[in-house]
């Protein structure tokens, strides 16, 4: 923890913070992937652990020249050329990497949010040890690596923890290395232009669903009896599985489909007064939960929040439409 | 359950533990580091230190409590100001820091311990090098730096496996190899201080041979049996013959009846020195560290290096004790007399002999002084008596216990250089004749073009005031009993085992003198001095450290680049795919035989093209480019069984290696 704060209050990320240091960055390379890191967006400094290791190199250096003790003094120099040299391979293990785009998908509220990052080797020779971090301290980002052999591609993952619903903006990011010695950090900075979406918390135990809209009574909601071969049609890629007519698929031998949904399925419409719930943001919960649920039990569901009307459908696109309207509703 | 919003999920970081493979890694580093000081700790502590690291990378090591471990510490501390009284000075100073290098292993969990204790065991390296700067070392030196740094790549690569042994060592050299150059230029560019920012202790005898600044019957026969160099000598004029190289030492007047000790007179600056203008013997002296101040020089030194001051005795000492290899140019007046007038007070002390012993000397001096009272007749009457009756110059005389000077004399017989040096010396002042005992070197060995003088070519004579115009002059007894010791050296009369005085291994030792020589000379004594004429060989009188500086960077920039060159080169020759390679040199081999094989075109294409060229082997040809195609361009298979094994890879690029177009018909 009191490294933690340490960190928070380090002038480092006080001037990463500062738009201008953006806008500097900016000047020098893309920084939105894909992009393939050029000499010059590769930036190194001594690690913490280099600056303990040069003050070390300096106290031998002191005591050799003191006694002129030459032995001394030429493993303080074989140390201190080799830690010099180091820095050249620690660029190298970043420079000409290839940064692929930024994937991620819709996640809850209270799930993590994953940026998947992906990386091509191209230049021919192998790079241990690429790590990924946010400088964020609500980011678990610790140890998060990858070593790329050469002409390999590889996928790096950083959790985003979620706190509230809309859009989560991907972190600027720091793909960085140390290796070999670890005396010194060569990164570069990776700002996608990515958001992931999030969608309501889900609620453990949301009130029941709401009684099927029976106000409006425009259909019958009773199955007809023999409505078995009624508007069947050949199948379509794209059909649900729930609209394909077994018995019919099983008696000609070829999938079928209905035409129109069975009447056996309840239609939904999802209204904020419906919740009970005062609270907007509970209310969005108990909205989203209701989607979730509604989706899985195979009803017909549609969303009616003020400036939003989204009909009675089912899937997995009108699922994330429904989500999606709620996670953005008035955000 | 999570409900906050705008809440950041407060974490710990903690950075994973270090895998097993890193501490024997790191292990072997501390090892390797404490090894040379292992020889010289007591025998239990050493033991203890190798047992902490054998525990260590046992596989029942379990970190010990954090109570326990700070016990240990405490008891390391103890016991080592124990043993040495006090922590301070270069032996106990290094030992701690072995002891605090392995206890640190009861600690080692993750990499910051690891890179820490790697630092450390650098470190320890270094505090090896205030007790030997061997050529030897330097081979240490690199090894020591190899290892460090392979082990330091091993860290932060998060562990090895063990085929992965040999690539790591691998890369650790490619950091240690190009370090060496660059090392070198600063090690003889980088400003050196020509005077220490803070004191040189000295004082610290312990491991050093040589003389030391009293004697009593043994201590010069300890040195007869050591081999090492005591100094290497460079005549630039005519040399001397091996009888007159008698290298000045400690001048030793006082005499308790055990020991001779050093006049508090001798640290007095003499007034009366030799001219520079009479100087007729120059030569150079490399002299191995003895940690006293003395410097040796033959009778009489007329230019000395300027921190060294020329005594009452005419014993030329430095102003700091040497602790490091010290090269000085000196000449020699050789026909100095020291024959001013004896103030009374050194008069007294090089006739006072104590009352207790050699009773029976002194009546055989009387008997002398009774025939001929002259102080001539009596120094023949002393050296005839040595060589009349039956002296023995042997190193296995028997030791003197009450009297050694009437013991010596009248009962065993059997002594050397010190024995002879001692009596005679006593006789002469039981006469009235000021005598004193001179310790030094005589002789060495011509090795070439310079001469070796030994540790074992100690030697002890006497010096006696004849009168006036004479001053003080040498009388060696030895000679008069053992002439081959100054003829000839000190081997001719010292008996050691017959196998080491075989001729190829004297040849031998005497060329790995030459190595140590010239290391001593470039490397070891190198100092402000010396790098000031650096630049001599190209005619550049001298450089100041700006210019130093400047060049230093220079070439740094130079090395720095073809480095960088020669890694780039090293990177796509070590990395690239041994298929890919092989499948490039195939392409060129059939454009050689004259399949035109454009850059652009893929494998589908110039299997095409080769199947068209040679129909008749078309399944070879096929089956050999679909493995390359499958082998490239195949699906990467995540699961660790279907990645392309080393072996298969080295197996289809032997095939494409071996792949021969058959002669067109």
């Amino acid at each position: 923890m009191q490294r933690s704060a340490l960190s928070r209050f380090s002038p480092f990320n006080w001037i990463v913070r500062q738009p201008r240091f953006e806008r500097w960055l900016q000047k020098r390379g893309p920084l939105a992937p894909p992009f393939r890191i050029a000499y010059r967006q590769v930036y190194i400094l001594p690690t913490r652990f280099g600056i303990i290791f040069a003050i070390l190199l300096t106290a031998m250096l002191l005591g050799a020249l003191n006694y002129n003790n030459n032995a001394a003094l030429l493993l303080a120099f074989m140390l201190a050329t080799a830690a010099q040299l180091s820095t050249f391979r620690t660029w190298r293990n970043l420079s000409g990497l290839d940064v692929g785009t930024i994937h991620t998908k819709p996640v809850f509220v209270g799930d993590q949010a994953l940026f998947r990052l992906n990386l091509y080797e191209r230049q021919g020779f192998e790079r241990p040890i690429l790590e990924l971090d946010s400088g964020r301290q609500d980011i678990n980002d610790t140890g998060i690596n990858l070593s790329l052999a050469a002409e390999q591609s590889g996928m790096l993952e950083i959790p985003v923890q979620t706190s509230r619903r809309g859009w989560l903006e991907c972190p600027r990011l720091r793909l960085s290395t140390i290796y070999p010695l670890g005396l010194f950090r060569a990164w570069s900075w990776i700002h996608p232009q990515q958001r992931c979406l999030v969608y309501p918390q889900l609620l453990d135990n949301p009130p029941p669903l709401p009684s099927p809209s029976t106000g409006d009574g425009k259909r019958n909601l009773q199955p007809e009896p023999d409505a078995d071969f009624a508007g069947l049609r050949e199948y379509r890629p794209g059909d649900h599985l729930k609209e394909i007519a077994w018995k019919a698929t099983a008696r000609m031998n070829k999938l079928i489909s209905r035409e129109e949904p069975p009447t056996a399925y309840s239609e939904l419409l999802f209204k904020l007064p419906q919740t009970g719930s005062q609270d907007i943001e509970q209310a969005l919960r108990i909205l989203a939960s209701w989607v979730v649920l509604a989706e899985q039990r195979g009803f017909r569901y549609g969303l009616s929040l003020p400036a939003v009307e989204l009909t009675p459908d089912t899937g997995a696109g009108h699922r994330h439409q429904c989500l999606r309207a709620l996670a953005l509703w008035q955000n | 359950m999570f409900t906050g919003f705008g809440i950041m999920a407060k974490l710990t970081k903690r950075r994973p533990l270090v895998q097993r493979s890193v501490v024997l890694w790191v292990m072997a580093t501390a090892l390797f580091a404490i090894l040379p000081h292992l020889t010289r700790m007591p025998i239990l502590l050493s033991a203890a230190l190798i047992a902490i690291t054998g525990w260590r990378v046992s596989r029942f090591y379990r970190n010990p409590h954090w109570l326990l471990r700070t016990i240990t510490v405490l008891c390391a501390v103890f016991i080592i100001s124990w043993l040495y009284e006090g922590l301070w000075g270069r032996l106990p100073g290094s030992q701690l820091l072995c002891c605090m290098l392995v206890l640190k292993c009861l600690e080692l969990n993750r990499s910051r311990d690891a890179m820490l204790m790697v630092s450390l065991s650098f470190f320890v390296v270094a505090t090896w090098f205030l007790f030997s700067q061997s050529p030897l070392t330097f081979v240490y030196l690199v090894t020591a730096t190899w290892l460090g740094l392979t082990t330091m790549i091993v860290i932060n690569r998060g562990g090895t496996e063990q085929s992965e042994i040999r690539s790591m060592f691998v890369q650790g050299a490619r950091l240690a190899i190009p370090a060496v150059p660059l090392a070198l230029a600063m090690f003889f560019l980088f400003p050196r201080l020509s005077v220490p920012l803070w004191g040189i202790q000295g004082g610290e005898l312990e491991g050093v041979s040589g003389l030391s600044n009293s004697m009593s019957p043994g201590d010069i026969s300890n040195l007869f049996i050591d081999d090492g160099p005591a100094f290497r000598v460079t005549f630039s004029d005519p040399q001397p013959s091996q009888s007159e190289l008698y290298w000045r030492g400690p001048v030793l007047t006082r005499f308790d009846g055990k020991r001779w000790t050093q006049s508090i007179y001798s640290s007095v600056v003499t007034q009366i020195k030799p001219e520079r203008e009479n100087a007729d013997l120059s030569y150079e002296i490399e002299l191995e560290p003895h940690r006293r101040q003395w410097l040796f020089a033959l009778d009489y030194p007329a230019i000395y290096p300027g921190d060294s001051r020329l005594g009452l005795d005419y014993q030329l000492r430095s102003i700091r004790p040497v602790s490091n290899v010290r090269r000085y140019q000196i000449s020699s007046d050789t026909s100095f007399r020291d024959n001013r007038a004896l103030n009374s007070t050194l008069l007294n002390e090089s006739l006072r002999i104590p009352d207790h012993v050699g009773r029976r000397a002194r009546r055989l001096v009387a008997e002398w002084q009774a025939q001929d009272d002259s102080t001539n007749a009596i120094m023949q009457r002393a050296l005839h008596h040595f060589r009349d009756n039956p002296f023995f110059y042997r190193l296995d005389a028997l030791p003197l216990l009450d009297d050694p000077i009437d013991e010596f004399l009248f009962d065993s017989k059997v002594g050397y250089c010190e024995h002879y040096a001692s009596a005679f010396t006593f006789l002469m002042r039981a006469a009235g004749i000021p005598a004193r005992v001179v310790t030094g070197y005589q002789g060495g060995f011509d090795n070439g073009e310079y001469f070796l003088v030994r540790q074992s070519d100690a030697h002890a004579w006497a010096e006696v005031w004849l009168d006036d115009e004479h001053g003080w002059t040498r009388v060696d007894p030895t000679s008069w009993v053992a002439p081959n010791r100054v003829q000839q050296g000190s081997r001719a009369v010292v008996d050691v085992p017959n196998w080491l005085h075989a001729p190829w291994l004297v040849d031998m030792r005497n060329q790995v003198d030459k190595i140590r020589h010239w290391w001593n000379k470039n490397i070891v004594s190198f100092n402000a001095n010396r790098q000031s004429r650096l630049l001599q060989p190209w005619g550049i009188e001298r450089v100041d450290q700006r210019q130093l500086l400047l060049l230093l960077i220079v070439l740094s920039v130079i090395i720095s680049a073809i480095v960088f060159w020669w890694y780039r080169r090293v990177d796509h020759i070590q990395h690239v795919d041994p298929v890919v390679r092989a499948y490039h040199k195939l392409l060129h081999r059939l454009r050689h035989a004259g399949i035109d094989t454009p850059i652009h075109a893929g494998p589908q294409t110039v299997m095409q093209k080769v199947i068209a060229y040679c129909p008749d082997i078309r399944q070879q040809v096929e089956n050999l480019f679909n493995r390359y195609i499958h082998h490239r361009y195949a699906a990467p298979n995540i699961s660790v069984e279907e990645q392309p094994q080393q072996s298969n890879r080295l197996a289809l690029a032997r095939r494409l290696n071996s792949f021969k177009l058959p002669k067109r018909r």
